[in-house]
């Protein structure tokens, strides 16, 4: 099953039809970046809205969320909402997460910036499709990345917490396993996500409105949101590191290794540690994705025979077989 | 190939194939692991899952051959699959693997090449009706087929003359016609072929020399 398959359908006709390539040597014309825009402008309507796409149903029903889920404006968790121009503050635990696109600057070297627009825009509607379907809420849209919370007055904490880790392990696998290859044959070379995740105790974040009139926000003020981006920032190629209040959650040690330096140091003898998320061990433990012959993960959401297979596409790794019966 | 490294090669294959875990052996001597295969095509299609024992001996590790045990009971306990009624797998015809095993094997590599096209292979035969690359004969027909696909041999006396040349380690000059099927030269035909068997091992090869006798004396008989 291929979750992202029409968003990266997208991608790949939008860098296929993108006229740089071809007139590297005589340069652009304004035609030629006029009939790129009306392309790219009919190709955007390929995007899976708010209507998902048969996949994307199967899986989120598998999933146990309706196939029909409303995205959440962005700005205000809908949990906390009625602190909009207030100067209320309310004690509420929360997971903050940030994601982006790294190495993404690079597009600009090889396309037209219609072209990165709608590639940046195919990534950020997948991972927002990614977050809703495992109960998230974006906050913000920061260029190619995301600012995210995870949990609210009505979800168990635990739970909260392995929805973020899925929802983030399904963004950081359609980056590595869809779209690095393809774009590494086109000459974009090591395109990864770099994610942080971090969970702060009800004693540990306030919520508030910040900003003056209608120019502010409700948000949140709490030492886990501001390191997230900070493990976001120490992550390795399509990395997610976590803090320790995620590991204490979900108490399982296999999918946490602790990095040697402290994200933060309280300067009272305490530290606060960081930890790099096996995120793709997660996925195939959740159920949520297979591996190949070569160890290669694919998304999926239940075991039933795909109905689109073609005996054609097994025989490469069928025919390596040969059986004998030799038994009495 | 040392013999201290089936550790580092299972703890690799651990860390990549996650739904593997080590479990305790039901086998002594043996290290156990117990998982699950997703067969998934070139396309990334799944198309069903097995759970499966694997056995390696530690000791012969990596001189050795796991023992791959299906124990989800998908595929029918029917020689036509190429399974035992315990469900354990007939990966590949013995001289294969034999000649795997004394070169030794890497267990990731094993999985890759012989474990997992096993499972791909039965959901071929399911859905086209036959293997991908055809099948082996049962019991000696398999042997015999063997011989004829790899060295292109059919005739019992020339397979019986290639084993006694290969086991009694006769040495015959190159560029004399071939002693054991009348070419022109020894070395053009037959000697890469005595060199070939070599690799399968001297107890398989005595194993099949006496089949093969067997079988021509069968045929001596019937004639007559």
């Amino acid at each position: 099953m291929n979750l992202f398959e029409d968003y990266k359908n997208v991608i790949k006709k939008a860098v296929e039809n993108d006229p740089t390539k071809s007139n590297k040597i005589y340069g652009l014309s304004e035609p030629m970046l006029e009939s790129n825009r009306e392309y790219l402008k009919l190709l955007r309507n390929e995007l899976p809205g708010r209507e998902l796409s048969r996949e994307m149903k199967l899986f989120a029903k598998g999933m146990g969320v309706k196939e029909t889920f409303d995205y959440q404006p962005l700005g205000s968790h809908p949990d906390f909402t009625y602190l909009k121009a207030t100067d209320l503050v309310e004690e509420h635990w929360i997971i903050s997460g940030f994601i982006d696109v790294k190495k993404s600057t690079k597009l600009f070297n090889n396309f037209t910036k219609g072209t990165v627009r709608l590639i940046t825009e195919s990534i950020i509607r997948a991972s927002i499709f990614a977050v809703n379907l495992c109960g998230g809420y974006v906050h913000r849209i920061q260029g190619d990345g995301l600012m995210v919370y995870f949990g609210g007055k009505n979800i168990e904490k635990l739970k909260a917490v392995e929805d973020a880790l899925k929802s983030f392990s399904m963004i950081s696998y359609f980056v590595k396993n869809d779209l690095k290859d393809f774009f590494e044959d086109n000459g974009i070379q090591d395109i990864h996500t770099r994610a942080g995740l971090d969970l702060g105790h009800s004693k540990q974040v306030d919520w508030f409105y910040s900003g003056i009139g209608e120019s502010g926000e409700v948000t949140t003020c709490s030492l886990h949101t501001s390191l997230a981006p900070k493990m976001q920032s120490n992550a390795k190629n399509s990395g997610i590191v976590v803090g320790h209040n995620v590991t204490t959650q979900l108490r399982k040690d296999k999918y946490f290794e602790q990095r040697s330096k402290e994200i933060h140091d309280y300067e009272d003898g305490r530290k606060y540690y960081q930890y790099n998320f096996d995120w793709e061990r997660y996925l195939v433990d959740n159920n949520l994705a297979v591996q190949n012959d070569m160890g290669v993960l694919v998304l999926t959401i239940n075991t039933l025979p795909d109905p689109n297979r073609n005996s054609r596409d097994l025989y490469p790794i069928a025919s390596k077989s040969k059986p004998y019966f030799n038994y009495d | 190939m040392t013999k201290t490294n089936l550790n580092y090669d299972i703890d690799s294959f651990l860390s990549k194939y996650y739904s593997f875990k080590e479990v305790d052996s039901p086998k002594p001597g043996y290290l156990a692991l117990k998982g699950k295969i997703s067969v998934l095509d070139k396309k990334g299609k799944l198309w069903g899952q097995f759970e499966i024992l694997i056995l390696i001996n530690k000791i012969e590790y990596p001189y050795t051959i796991p023992i791959v045990i299906e124990k989800t009971q998908i595929i029918d306990r029917d020689w036509d699959f190429h399974i035992s009624k315990e469900g354990v797998c007939c990966l590949d015809i013995p001289h294969q693997l034999l000649k795997r095993k004394r070169r030794g094997i890497t267990f990731e590599e094993f999985y890759r090449n012989v474990i997992y096209p096993f499972f791909a292979n039965y959901h071929y035969k399911e859905s086209t009706g036959e293997y991908a690359n055809g099948e082996y004969k049962h019991h000696f027909e398999g042997i015999a087929q063997f011989y004829q696909e790899e060295f292109d041999l059919e005739n019992l006396e020339d397979i019986v003359a290639l084993l006694e040349t290969s086991i009694g380690g006769i040495k015959h000059q190159p560029n004399i016609e071939c002693p054991l099927c009348g070419k022109p030269k020894y070395k053009k035909c037959c000697r890469k072929k005595v060199y070939s068997l070599k690799g399968y091992g001297m107890q398989q090869l005595k194993i099949d020399l006496v089949l093969f006798r067997q079988q021509l004396l069968k045929r001596k008989k019937v004639l007559g």
